[in-house]
């Protein structure tokens, strides 16, 4: 009995020894410092991040520059701004920097998407140049008609929700027009698949669109296989009569995959400005000792013929851009071309 | 090469020296426990933070066990709702932890010291299910369907009490880890096929994972239907190939068995 008891409090004392030795299992964390965030952001992008070839970006040269401005006694202000400033080298709208704290964000190459955002007004549509416009089920989507014509009208403000197969009822109650407009200025975007799902309600049939390859290793060259992504018809019911896809640059990620989608149909126009140039998924989110959280680009799209798109974006068949001055006056010169690009090349009105 | 002889022999020993020490009798005692219970311990997951993490959270378990003179069959389901928090940082939101464990063993008696006292030893299936998720912004998951070996000892003060211990190790596993990039078209598109998600992995060894776990558990017979039990487990899980995984915790719990 007397050998149970000294076996159980050794047991006992085991237990509470384990316990208390957290680093020796787990190690040392990670240190708070603005050196040691410093590194670790730059280290994760070096080895993560899957933009640095197509957008012939040297890292090393970033850490050259930056990295000596960041020493032991520098704040959390001139950190962001420091890694801000890198992180804005690589102008891509999926790479961020999050201070949880104090609620800030900063979007790489976000300067043009700013201006963009001004120069649409959704408001300004529904009083001057639609006779209605109804919410569908789905949060993002609406759809009505334009104002005097035979032209239908859809908006989606951003590619995502739970039930993208509300297009084909949407479909059905814009279909007696001789033309839609599916408008996706100001769209950043959502999901893939959801984008492919409502393009497809439009497909005149299988294209090929693009390519995708996810960073595998550390070297900048180093992607998983290429996957191909092929337009598709869905739905019980296409609509194949002429369609007007309108575009900015804030029209990003996701929307760029529906556009890439509707691009490839013969009866589509795209008319716009170029859209932002974000194609790559979004990584998770990444922590750092301050309490930071960033974000990159984990993938590869190129388009059929090997070319990247990503900061340079997809340009628009026909281009034209609002100004903030058109919108103050309550113009919007892209619908207005649009109307008009119907009339010239179809008759329709 | 190594461990597969390793595994082979103690197999082979442990089934050896059960028939030598079995006994003509083979009265049957199938028995049902719940138990539910405390869950504490730090994490580490390379592929969801670089940060140390400190785990609280409850343990819930359901164990059916058939025991004779000659063998145990044992087969448990544990779950542990866990939330997780940075060490040493506290600005970030409570992450959430997810935990399941399936466990099938089956081991035979390898020596009878006296009456009081039994070991056993044999194999086992166990698969490790761990799922992080912050805000459903960053998310991570391990998953390890491994084959192992199994170890059970209990001592019988008397016909109401007793103790028993076992360690278990897996040897052989199937691991799924999240990719390179923690982002995978194919994870992306099949969010909806769990069961292809958790066996989507690759074969490896304890060069690779090692997770020990070990527990000790008090049981004290009210009737002879009827039982309840204390127990203390540990649990170690180390991935340490790519993305390091490791954790350490420990489950305090009580539990109440129906014996048949």
């Amino acid at each position: 009995m007397k050998n149970n008891k000294y076996t159980l409090i050794t047991l006992l004392f085991s237990i509470i020894l384990l316990n208390s030795c957290e680093k020796t299992i787990l190690g040392e964390d990670e240190i708070n410092s603005p050196e040691n965030n410093f590194e670790l952001l730059w280290n994760d992008f070096n080895v993560h991040y899957a933009l640095f070839g197509v957008k012939n970006i040297n890292w090393q040269d970033a850490y050259n520059i930056y990295r000596p401005q960041v020493n032991p006694n520098t704040s959390n202000v001139e950190l962001w701004d420091i890694t801000s400033n890198m992180l804005d080298l690589l102008n891509d709208g999926h790479t961020t920097l999050i201070d949880v704290k104090k609620n800030l964000k900063m979007e790489s190459g976000d300067s043009l998407n700013v201006i963009a955002e001004s120069e649409f007004d959704l408001n300004l549509l529904k009083t001057k140049y639609l006779d209605y416009l109804t919410n569908s089920s789905e949060p993002d989507i609406s759809f009505g008609k334009l104002k005097n014509k035979d032209i239908g009208y859809v908006h989606l403000s951003s590619v995502e929700g739970d039930n993208p197969e509300i297009i084909d009822d949407i479909i059905q109650q814009l279909k007696q027009h001789k033309a839609i407009v599916v408008d996706i200025r100001n769209n950043g975007g959502g999901s893939d698949d959801y984008a492919h799902r409502v393009a497809g309600a439009f497909a005149d049939g299988a294209h090929f669109i693009y390519t995708v390859q996810t960073k595998n290793g550390t070297g900048i060259d180093d992607f998983d296989a290429k996957t191909k992504w092929f337009t598709k018809p869905e739905g019980t019911e296409q609509f194949l009569k002429p369609v007007i896809l309108l575009t900015d640059r804030v029209t990003a990620s996701g929307a760029e995959i529906f556009t890439l989608n509707m691009k490839a149909f013969n009866h589509i126009t795209v008319i716009g400005d170029t859209t932002a140039g974000d194609h790559s998924d979004q990584s998770d989110l990444r922590f750092l000792p301050n309490g930071w959280v960033y974000t990159y680009s984990p993938q590869l799209y190129l388009m059929p013929n090997g070319e990247s798109l990503e900061g340079i974006g997809i340009s628009p068949d026909v281009y034209i851009k609002n100004t903030e001055t058109s919108i103050n006056s309550n113009i919007d010169l892209v619908i207005e071309k649009a109307i008009n690009y119907l009339f010239i090349e179809y008759n329709i009105e | 090469m190594k461990t597969i002889k390793y595994f082979l022999l103690i197999l082979i020993v442990a089934l050896t020296y059960s028939k030598v020490y079995s006994q003509k009798d083979s009265a049957i005692q199938n028995s049902i426990t719940i138990s539910t219970g405390l869950n504490q311990g730090y994490f580490k997951d390379l592929n969801f933070s670089p940060l140390k993490y400190s785990i609280s959270g409850v343990n819930y378990g359901i164990t059916y066990s058939r025991i004779n003179n000659k063998s145990i069959f044992f087969t448990c389901i544990d779950f542990n709702n866990n939330t997780i928090n940075t060490i040493q940082q506290t600005v970030f939101p409570k992450s959430k932890y997810i935990q399941g464990k399936v466990k099938i063993a089956y081991l035979r008696k390898v020596n009878k010291i006296s009456n009081k006292v039994d070991f056993f030893l044999g194999g086992q299936y166990q698969s490790n299910a761990n799922y992080i998720d912050f805000l459903e912004e960053s998310t991570s998951f391990l998953v390890a369907h491994s084959l192992g070996i199994s170890f059970y000892g209990e001592f019988h003060f008397n016909n109401k009490h007793a103790i028993n211990a076992s360690i278990s190790l897996p040897l052989f596993t199937l691991m799924v880890r999240p990719p390179y990039s923690g982002f995978d078209e194919e994870l992306d598109e099949n969010t909806d096929k769990p069961l292809r998600l958790i066996t989507d992995g690759y074969f490896t060894s304890v060069n690779n994972y090692v997770s020990p776990s070990f527990s000790i558990q008090y049981e004290y017979n009210l009737t002879k239907r009827f039982s309840i039990s204390g127990e203390y487990q540990m649990n170690y899980q180390n991935q340490s190939k790519n993305d390091r995984f490791i954790t350490y915790q420990n489950q305090i719990r009580i539990g109440l068995s129906y014996k048949f």
